[in-house]
């Protein structure tokens, strides 16, 4: 029978209903100004956003940014397919292009050929030219210029291509421009404007991380207008099919909805923007709520349908109808989340802030979605018009038959499915092994695309994009004008130049050997080897560019290198070589790497590394939930079995398919995470209380079975195809998701059918919530003599794996000469123990709480006498099968259940016991 | 070719230089209101000196991170009044390890601008032609298109004159430059100059939106009249988006008649004189 919460919850579903729609304006008020309709959370996509540094590396960074200034830069560059880059017409173009672009808010800076005075010696007179707009009339110019750029390693490489077929301008960009409109609109502008500079014989490309990140939210937002659609009308289509009625469509949408808009607004009120990983949580509460509802709804149907006329006691009301709903639904929708919350919380004790947001976040969210699926899904079904009863929900047939088939299956076939689960498990720790770590920023687009073009052009004729910077400090102020330190930078850049993923580099030694050629004479090449020499020259010539090399008292300096590689396995072998060569340098200078694509490798080894220690923390986390559930370290273990091999496979799956570890596959994870704890409550539970009601464990994995089969297909079979439409998304890592979100719910539905029922269908379990629910009566130790020794949980759990049960007055509970295992202990009521004697019957005693009967018969002898209820009572029936399994799990109370039966068998055998008690 | 500015050399050589009291008698000036762009920059133009002098001046740079580096020098200035070209000469006194660095300006009435760089270390003078407007010169804040509008002349290209405004309690001419961006760095100038003295009091360089991106601004406290001309002796140069500044102190003036005359020459401008 429901409780009374659950009839006080039945009964006021209108003011739940008003409470939630309260809640949700409140929530949509706060999510959306209603002034102007737009929507008040920011939307952070940088990559800082999602960057790993520890509090002494960010500090660190943020010192050399300051020290050097710069950040975040975008290339143009300007090819030329016909004809020479040094002409009037071509150096004009990079000329207007450099003064449009300059005039964009968000960028900071512009270097170029156009306002950049390149030295050069001329006739032993230090001369400089640069091709602004009122030099291009000079004819002359030209050949200058490619003279000057020829010898300047300052400009080859960095503002023309070595090739000296592409020139280049270089944006910096400012903090502005990393705000999500402001960079979306500076982005569109600059391709507008590179667009119109493109001319025959002249194509401008466009790439940087801004531009990167620009593109792919303009891809995700065109997703969100295309896919998301069509994902809402394949999912509503299914549901339709799947629960033929308005309600069963309308309220799994409208629950993921609410949940979404009290979560996003959450995030507002705290003020915290989405970013690239908290972004991920709304696919992950889509895919939990559409679980919680199917089987909310599912139990909904059933109890229409009167498949648990039982527990609903038949009752046609509504009221009545929906406090069974909450009587069913309660326990395993609250554990399944609080478990999954549990899980998800684990991610906490990861290093990156990003990933503990998305913790808490989704984490908050699913909690949400279990108050709604507790609270609004039911107060809503109280208004619905059930389906009728006598007709069939879709499929009905097939699941049954599918059912039963697979129970069969599942018995016979155990132990060679047992294995098999083993086997796979095994191998899939082999192959997650193997997994390999990494991500990529620009290759997550189609080799054809735009954006991928561009990135490619520029890393082509530039030698790299991507940045990466060494950082080298000093205690001493002037370190950086002695010789020789000067000199080891210049080996430490020649030995970068020679790695394969580092295009161009640029430090302290290049501009001291540049000035040095300027102003140190005809023969002057190399490095001084005059510390005041090298002083002076940097007095004299300390502009702009030196300032973002090296600091002004020469304590500090800054390598810097663009990679050609986006990578990051790629990037994170490079740092694994460059570490061990700068611990080369002199003790007293300390070098770090820093930028951007270094802090972008180790996050994502971080991360990933971390994410295996919640992952394990996770299943830790979930298997002591189950434990104390089921009140068993044993049955713990086996009932997080199908959860860990889920696990396993996923892993194991990434590293046979080659897949890498990243943020993306993480977010699967979750789900594998998420999906397999709500399967396997929701098969315990139905199959707890099946065992109980039918006495047979088979019995009941079948009908656990039956009652999961189909909430567990639909829901999988819809996400599954939900997810499958991204898979023809434009982003690689998009389409991997939804290509391994939905392998994953194969891999899950298949463990739930075949595994799940083989692990758990010769178990007998008790829930933490039984025993709660349970009552043996006062005193129970002292008037229950079986109970003796035993405390309240342990008498409560025997009661619970010994079949506690109620019968009817008159009730024929043994019967005389009959063979029978079973042992009674009486809680509540009164049994008459009596013979036929000559025919008449012959009461000889009557037994209340506390008697045992049955003990011969447990004994393997025939029962020797009959045993009828007088009035309805309550009984503890317990036979061999149950003292076995008794103490596989609960070893302790069985050792003490046996010696209270022994002791009772010594007082009867020296007490001279009357014989009907030994029936 | 058209005049270009020595980029190692005229910016700050410039600046001091306009502190120099001018000899010649100003031109009665017009009201205020009554004043144009053009009558403004002439008030300006007439506080620049053009006899011979010298000077001490030091510059203190405040990086991004708050350290401060300095240098003092010595500017020796010969006007044009024998010749058809301003030379000026600058020598760095300190610091220690910048003692001697040296530098010779021949500024021509017409034609290119032509520097001489003398670095004691290696004992050699390297000639220099040409520069960029745009660059900030010895690690300071200044740029030399800078140093020519703290000198009176406004950055190349349309000026107009805004509505006055008071600086530093005081009433001051508005005008405002539209620069190219690709030679200067900005897009406009607003400078503030004082009605009274005509000197400036105040600039703001815009790159592009509303605020600008560096202030330069005179020390008030400076402000000195060598009757009838006025000399601002202090001036700071904020750039608001890097957080650097530096800071010009100009000391007292020395009226030179007679300099000599390999002072001025590349063979002889970076030998020490006083």
């Amino acid at each position: 029978m429901p409780n009374r919460l659950q009839y006080w919850a039945a009964a006021r579903a209108p003011w739940l209903l008003a409470l939630t729609a309260a809640l949700t304006l409140l929530a949509f008020g706060q999510l959306v100004n209603l002034g102007d309709g737009s929507i008040n959370l920011a939307i952070d996509p940088s990559f800082e956003s999602v960057a790993i540094q520890d509090d002494s590396a960010r500090a660190h960074s943020e010192t050399v940014r300051r020290r050097f200034g710069g950040g975040d830069i975008i290339l143009v560059v300007l090819k030329v397919t016909d004809g020479d880059l040094f002409n009037t017409e071509t150096l004009a173009s990079v000329a207007r292009l450099s003064d449009r672009l300059a005039a964009i808010e968000g960028v900071d800076s512009v270097r170029s050929l156009s306002n950049t005075a390149i030295p050069f010696v001329d006739d032993g007179v230090l001369r400089y030219v640069q091709a602004d707009r009122s030099a291009l009339s000079d004819p002359g110019l030209p050949k200058q210029l490619q003279r000057a750029t020829a010898a300047n390693d300052l400009v080859a490489g960095q503002l023309v291509s070595r090739a000296g077929d592409a020139a280049a301008i270089v944006l910096g960009l400012g903090p502005r421009s990393r705000r999500d409109p402001q960079r979306n609109a500076m982005a569109a502008r600059i391709r507008k404007i590179v667009d119109e500079e493109s001319a025959s014989g002249l194509r401008v490309h466009v790439t940087g991380p801004a531009m990167i990140r620009s593109a792919i939210a303009e891809s995700v937002s065109r997703q969100l207008r295309q896919i998301v659609p069509l994902i809402v009308v394949i999912v509503t289509g299914l549901l339709a099919l799947a629960f033929p009625t308005l309600h069963g469509v309308v309220l799994p949408i409208a629950t993921i909805v609410i949940a979404l808009l009290w979560t996003m607004a959450t995030l507002s009120a705290v003020g915290r923007p989405l970013n690239l990983v908290t972004a991920l949580v709304p696919p992950l509460l889509v895919t939990m709520g559409l679980a919680y509802c199917a089987h909310v709804l599912s139990e909904f149907e059933a109890l229409v349908r009167g498949d648990h006329s039982a527990r609903a006691g038949g009752s046609n009301d509504a009221i009545e109808r929906i406090a069974h709903l909450l009587k069913e639904v309660s326990v395993p929708v609250a554990v399944t989340g609080l478990t999954t919350i549990a899980g998800l919380l684990a991610l906490l004790l990861n290093e990156q802030q990003s990933m503990r947001e998305f913790a808490w976040l989704s984490a908050l969210g699913t909690f949400y979605l279990v108050l709604l699926s507790l609270v609004f899904v039911p107060a809503a079904l109280r208004y619905a018009t059930p389906s009728d009863p006598g007709k069939p929900l879709p499929a009905t047939r097939l699941f049954e038959a599918g059912s039963q088939w697979l129970v069969r299956f599942d018995q016979r076939w155990r132990p060679q499915i047992l294995a098999a689960a083993a086997v796979a498990f095994v191998a899939a720790l082999y192959a997650a092994a193997h997994i390999q770590v990494g991500d990529v920023l620009v290759g997550v687009f189609p080799k054809d695309s735009r954006i991928r073009l561009d990135y490619d052009q520029v890393n082509a004729a530039m030698g790299g994009v991507n940045p990466l910077e060494i950082s080298i400090e000093s205690s001493s102020a002037d370190t950086f004008t002695d010789p020789s330190v000067i000199r080891i930078l210049d080996a430490l850049s020649s030995w970068l130049r020679a790695q394969p993923e580092v295009g161009a580099v640029t430090g302290l030694a290049d501009h001291v050997r540049l000035l040095n050629r300027s102003l140190g004479g005809e023969n002057a090449r190399g490095v001084p080897t005059s510390r005041d020499a090298i002083r002076q020259m940097l007095f004299v010539g300390d502009n702009e560019l030196l300032r973002t090399v090296v600091n002004s008292d020469r304590s500090s300096t800054l390598i810097r290198a663009r990679l050609t590689v986006d990578d990051t396995a790629a990037i994170s072998s490079l740092i694994e070589r460059l570490r061990p060569r700068l611990t080369l340098l002199p003790e007293n200078l300390d070098a770090r790497i820093l930028g951007s694509s270094a802090t972008l490798a180790e996050s994502v080894r971080t991360a990933t590394s971390g994410q295996l220690h919640s992952v394990a923390l996770a299943l830790g986390l979930i298997y002591i939930c189950l434990s104390v559930q089921f009140m068993s370290p044993r049955i713990g273990l086996l009932a997080a079995l199908p959860t860990t091999l889920q696990t396993a496979l996923y892993f194991g799956a990434l590293g046979m398919i080659g897949i890498r570890l990243n943020p993306t596959t993480l977010l699967v994870e979750c789900l594998v995470l998420g999906l397999a704890v709500d399967d396997t409550i929701h098969y315990l539970s139905r199959f707890n209380s099946a065992a109980k009601r039918y006495g047979s464990e088979a019995v009941a994995a079948a009908a656990a079975l039956r009652a999961v089969l189909r909430p567990v297909t639909l829901t999988k079979a819809v996400l599954a195809l939900g997810f499958l439409t991204i898979v023809f998304g434009e982003l690689r890592n998009q389409a991997q998701f939804g290509l391994l979100a939905a392998m994953t719910l194969a891999g899950a539905w298949l463990v739930d059918i075949f595994v799940t029922p083989a692990f758990v269908s010769r178990l007998r379990i008790v829930t933490l919530w039984d025993t709660l629910r349970l009552n043996l009566g006062d005193r129970v130790q002292e008037t229950i003599p079986l109970f003796a020794g035993l405390t309240d949980r342990q008498a409560r759990i025997f009661a619970l794996m010994a079949n506690l049960h109620q019968v009817p007055a008159g009730t024929r509970l043994l019967t005389e000469g009959e063979e029978s295992g079973s042992i009674y202990a009486v809680v509540e009521g009164e049994l008459a123990v009596s013979v036929l004697r000559q025919g008449e019957r012959l009461e000889i005693a009557r037994l209340g709480r506390g008697a045992i009967v049955g003990e011969h018969g447990y004994f393997g002898q025939k029962r020797n006498a009959n045993v009828d209820a007088v009035t309805q009572t309550r009984l503890l029936r317990f036979d061999e099968t149950d003292q076995e399994r008794l103490c596989k799990s609960y070893p302790a109370i069985a050792a003490r259940v046996f010696l209270a039966l022994n002791r009772l068998q010594a007082q009867r055998h020296t007490q001279g016991a009357p014989e009907p008690e030994l029936a | 070719m058209k005049r270009r500015s020595t980029i190692v050399v005229t910016g700050l050589v410039a600046l001091a230089a306009s502190a120099f009291a001018q000899s010649q008698t100003p031109e009665p000036r017009k009201a205020p209101a009554a004043m144009s762009v053009e009558d403004i920059g002439a008030c300006m133009r007439a506080n620049i000196v053009d006899r011979g002098s010298m000077r001490d001046f030091e510059v203190a740079s405040t990086d991004r991170e708050g350290k401060v580096s300095s240098f003092k020098a010595k500017l020796f200035w010969k006007p044009t009044a024998d010749t058809d070209e301003t030379r000026m000469v600058l020598q760095v006194v300190a610091p220690e390890t910048h003692k001697g660095t040296s530098y010779l300006v021949v500024s021509p009435d017409k034609g290119e601008e032509l520097a001489y760089v003398y670095l004691p270390a290696l004992d050699r003078v390297q000639p220099v032609s040409g520069g960029n407007m745009s660059q900030p010169l010895w690690g300071t804040d200044f740029t030399i298109a800078e140093v020519k509008q703290v000198q009176g002349l406004f950055q190349q290209g349309d000026t107009k004159r805004l509505a006055d405004e008071k600086v530093f309690d005081r009433d001051a001419f508005v005008v405002d430059t539209v620069t190219d961006l690709g030679q200067t760095g900005y897009t406009h100038v607003t400078s503030y100059v004082d009605q009274e003295t005509c000197t400036l009091l105040k600039s703001e360089l815009f790159a592009r939106g509303d605020g600008p991106r560096k202030v330069l601004e005179a020390s008030m406290s400076t402000l000195l009249e060598v009757e009838p001309w006025w000399l601002m002796l202090g001036y700071k140069m904020r750039n608001l988006e890097s957080g650097t500044q530096t800071d010009l102190k100009l000391s007292d003036l020395f009226l030179l008649e007679v300099l000599p005359h390999h002072l001025f020459t590349p063979e002889g401008f970076f030998k020490p004189q006083i």
